[in-house]
Order: structure tokens, then sequence, then C-alpha cells
């Protein structure tokens, strides 16, 4: 599909990994934090933003909602295909870093 | 409950310093509540019950105001007081920072929001005082030339517009300065750490 070209934010790649299962908004927030033991932490404000930026890509779309229930996200064909280019690019990453840094073991 | 009142100026390039200082105040037990943009109103409470974060909303986002704040709400962040188009938020601090501090992306989208806000202030002034001084010269030109009134409508017309322009340059100039210098920083940080 290329759409290769330029590395997602980590914020959006957490985002739509967490869109993998339906979520609202501070699910989201959670849940990115928690697969980053605590280390990224998004703002309401910024969540805002990218979610009504990735629902005009059609990376995700919001689920019908009830009425008074918290607005559910959940992740498109073509968002998933966003999510594997960028998990190619970050393969080809690591295993650069790998094959230059002997498998990590600098990091001992 | 017991509140104060405190006065302090803070120009659209020094947000960040105003948010630290609405944060030192509360780590006090002075948790702020309203402002007109000098005076603060803060009331007491327990010390350092919540982080604040000062936020300007796109303006996309400012078109569905009612559900920015109902999505804030629904993840726990209370917007406390508008200012113009700013907004005050905050939330218990128990429940950690509102966003991870080195976000330089997100510091660089909410300082080109804050430019793009001064801009528009600036040009908004600018038109007013232009409307101003254009008025008062065909107001002028409609009278009699002898006349005081034309007279001084002419000199009126002329000085506001010079007199306007110049002093929008002395405030304006320094705050877009600041805020650029600090864009570019925010840039310089980003093309190293993404």
């Amino acid at each position: 599909m290329g759409n290769t070209a330029t590395a997602l934010t980590e914020a959006v790649y957490y985002i739509l990994l967490s869109l993998v299962e339906p979520r609202h908004g501070y699910a989201i927030m959670q849940h990115v934090e928690a697969m980053s033991r605590g280390r990224l932490r998004i703002s309401a404000g910024t969540m805002y933003g990218a979610l009504s930026g990735l629902i005009g890509k059609g990376w995700i779309e919001p689920l019908d909602s009830d009425g008074g229930r918290k607005k559910e996200y959940r992740i498109t064909v073509a968002g998933r295909e966003a999510l594997g280019a960028e998990l190619e690019r970050l393969r080809e990453l690591v295993a650069n870093g790998d094959r230059l840094l002997g498998g990590g073991e600098i990091y001992e | 409950m017991k509140t104060k009142r405190c006065f302090n100026y803070f120009t659209i390039a020094d947000f960040e310093r105003e948010e630290r200082w609405l944060n030192g105040m509360s780590r006090r037990g002075w948790h702020f509540v309203s402002t007109n943009g000098l005076v603060y109103r803060f009331e007491q409470g327990r010390p350092g019950e919540y982080v604040y974060k000062i936020d300007l909303p796109d303006e996309g986002d400012a078109a569905h105001v009612a559900d920015y704040e109902r999505f804030l709400a629904e993840c726990g962040v209370e917007v406390v007081a508008h200012f113009k188009d700013w907004v005050y938020l905050r939330r218990p601090a128990s429940e950690g920072p509102i966003e991870t501090s080195d976000n330089t992306r997100a510091q660089l989208s909410l300082i080109n929001r804050a430019s793009g806000y001064t801009a528009d202030v600036l040009c908004r002034l600018l038109c007013v005082f232009a409307a101003l001084s254009v008025v008062s010269l065909i107001v002028a030109s409609l009278l009699a030339a002898d006349s005081p009134v034309a007279e001084f409508l002419q000199g009126f017309g002329v000085s506001v517009a010079v007199s306007a322009m110049v002093a929008l340059a002395l405030v304006f100039t320094p705050v877009m300065r600041r805020l650029r210098r600090r864009a570019d920083h925010l840039m310089r940080e980003m093309s190293i750490r993404g």
C-alpha cells in the first residue's frame, strides 16, 4: 500500500494498537500507559486531537454509541495496514541495530 | 471555603511560566479557580491536590467545544476556567501528571497554536485601529474642510493609526520572537528525538 514513507508517532502507534479492541478515550490512555509501563502518558487534549486526525485519515472509526455512554473507537482495515507497515519499519530498525551492535549485548 | 485573589500578568509567550506558577500555588494549598487575565482567584485546599495544565484547543476542536470538554471529563480532566480561547485544566495529582513532561511534540504543537493565536490577535487589533482611522478620515472629509471637528478627526485618524501600529509592534514583537525561539528550540529537539 506504499504507506511506509514516514514513521508514526509513538502516541499514534500505541493508540492504534489499543484500538485493535474497541475502547473509549480514557481506556486508550490507560492502556497506552500500561503497555509502556508508565513511560508514555498522553494528555486528554493530545488524545482528542489524535483521535479526530485518525478518524479523518480513515484509520479508526467511532462506534455507534447510545447517547450518554462514552464514545468508543475501533481500528479500521486501513488503520491495520498502516500499523502493519509501521511494524515492518520498526523490525528493520531493530534488525539493523541488533546486527551492528551485536544483538543487544552492548546494553549489558 | 477560604479564597484569595492574586494579581499577576503573563504574556501569551509566558503560558508555561504561568502554568508553573499555578502548580506552585497548588502545591502550597491554593487551587486556581478563575482568572480575567490579571486577577487570579484561588481556593484553599489540601496542598498538592491537583496538577494544572494550560491548553489552547486548536480551531477545529474549538468548533466542538462541548464535545472536547465532554471528552476531557471522560478522561478525568476538569476544565476549571476559560480565558479568551485558553482553557485551564486540572486533575487530581494522585492520578499523575496530565502529560509526560518531555513530550516535545505536544509542546511544539501548543507553541505553534499559541503563535497562530498571537498573530490572530495582532491582526484583529490592527483591523480595529485601521477601521477607526479610516472612519474618522471619512467623517472628516464629509465635513467642511475648515471646521475644527474635521481638523481634529484628520489629525486623530492619522495619529491613531500610526501610534497604534507602533504600540502593537512594540508589544507583539518580543512576544512573537520568544514564541518562535521556543518553537525553534523544540523543533531542533524533535529532529533528534521524535
